[in-house]
């Protein structure tokens, strides 16, 4: 920055003034740091107190809260119960000829046995 | 377990925080030192008295600590939380102040320096001034240069700092420097860019 740059105000160089400005930022004081670093390690006490204060629970109970407490586990129950039934439960033929269907398709074995395949080469 | 101080210097603050809260002395000492010349700097530029700065970056930093534990790593940036942090504060601070912000027109027209002032004029000085005409401007605008200009944010940042739109932003920037511009060059002479 030379002393002509401000002819003007379109061409005063305020950018040339930000970095003059920059370099000359406003340093905080050990004394300053200090202090922070202090509350710092006061504060980081404090955490660890806070933590160690709560209590640990273990086996189920500790798993409890992964599953969104008792209720999550509840309909996590109902859920598997309510499969297992869809597993077992015997379809109902609807009538609109979609069983006989597929009844005409199983009539051909979906899988070769082990003597077809041996005898087809 | 306490990691080495030098291990620190690629870490970002996010993980220093998530060490700090898991007891790490040294993430205390490194987020220090990282983090409250930014909140100092700030402070000072934005309420221009260096001991309510010190008060501001202590009490901002106080807060960075508190909230170690629960902070949500990858919502923002710690320093993007902390410069708004110490921008709500100084804010109050300057609320408390009850000095309306300086009109441009009723600034008076600064004092002619003694001849010979130029040569001694030094960058400090030059920095000084710009200080001065920051504190003409209205809150928004001397928020929006400094952070813009001197704290080298990009606008977005900004934008969220501020809690504001990124045009909004620009258009704050652009009116400031404006301002700056005029108050400045009012000075031309008392700062030493007149004198051929």
């Amino acid at each position: 920055m030379t002393m002509n740059d401000f002819r003007s105000d379109d061409d005063f160089d305020l950018d040339a003034v930000f970095k003059a400005a920059q370099r000359q930022a406003p340093k905080p004081a050990v004394d300053l740091l200090a202090r922070i670093e202090a509350d710092a390690l006061s504060a980081q006490e404090e955490i660890q107190k806070a933590r160690a204060a709560i209590p640990r629970r273990s086996g189920f109970r500790g798993l409890l809260p992964a599953f969104g407490g008792w209720l999550g586990m509840a309909g996590l129950a109902a859920s598997v119960v309510i499969g297992i039934g869809i597993g077992f439960w015997q379809p109902v033929d609807l009538g609109l000829g979609t069983s006989q269907a597929g009844a005409d398709v199983l009539e051909e074995p979906f899988f070769l046995s082990f003597e077809d395949a041996l005898a087809e080469g | 377990m306490e990691m080495p101080f030098d291990a620190f210097s690629e870490a970002t603050d996010e993980a220093l925080l998530v060490l700090f809260a898991n007891g790490d002395r040294a993430a205390a000492r490194v987020l220090t030192e990282r983090l409250a010349p930014l909140a100092f700097r700030l402070a000072s530029r934005l309420l221009g008295d260096p001991a309510e700065a010190e008060d501001v970056a202590q009490e901002a930093m106080l807060r960075v600590w508190r909230i170690a534990a629960d902070w949500r790593q990858g919502e923002a940036k710690v320093s993007t939380w902390l410069y708004t942090v110490v921008r709500n504060l100084c804010m109050d601070r300057l609320r408390k102040r009850k000095t309306p912000d300086v009109a441009l027109d009723s600034v008076p027209e600064p004092a002619d320096n003694a001849p010979g002032a130029v040569q001694q004029m030094t960058e400090a000085a030059r920095a000084e001034a710009l200080q001065e005409a920051l504190h003409q401007l209205p809150d928004r605008q001397r928020e929006a240069v400094v952070l813009r200009h001197l704290e080298g944010l990009a606008n977005p940042e900004i934008a969220r700092i501020l809690d504001i739109s990124t045009e909004a932003v620009e258009s704050l920037t652009a009116r400031g420097k404006r301002a700056l511009k005029a108050i400045l060059a009012g000075r031309r002479e008392e700062l030493g860019y007149d004198d051929e």
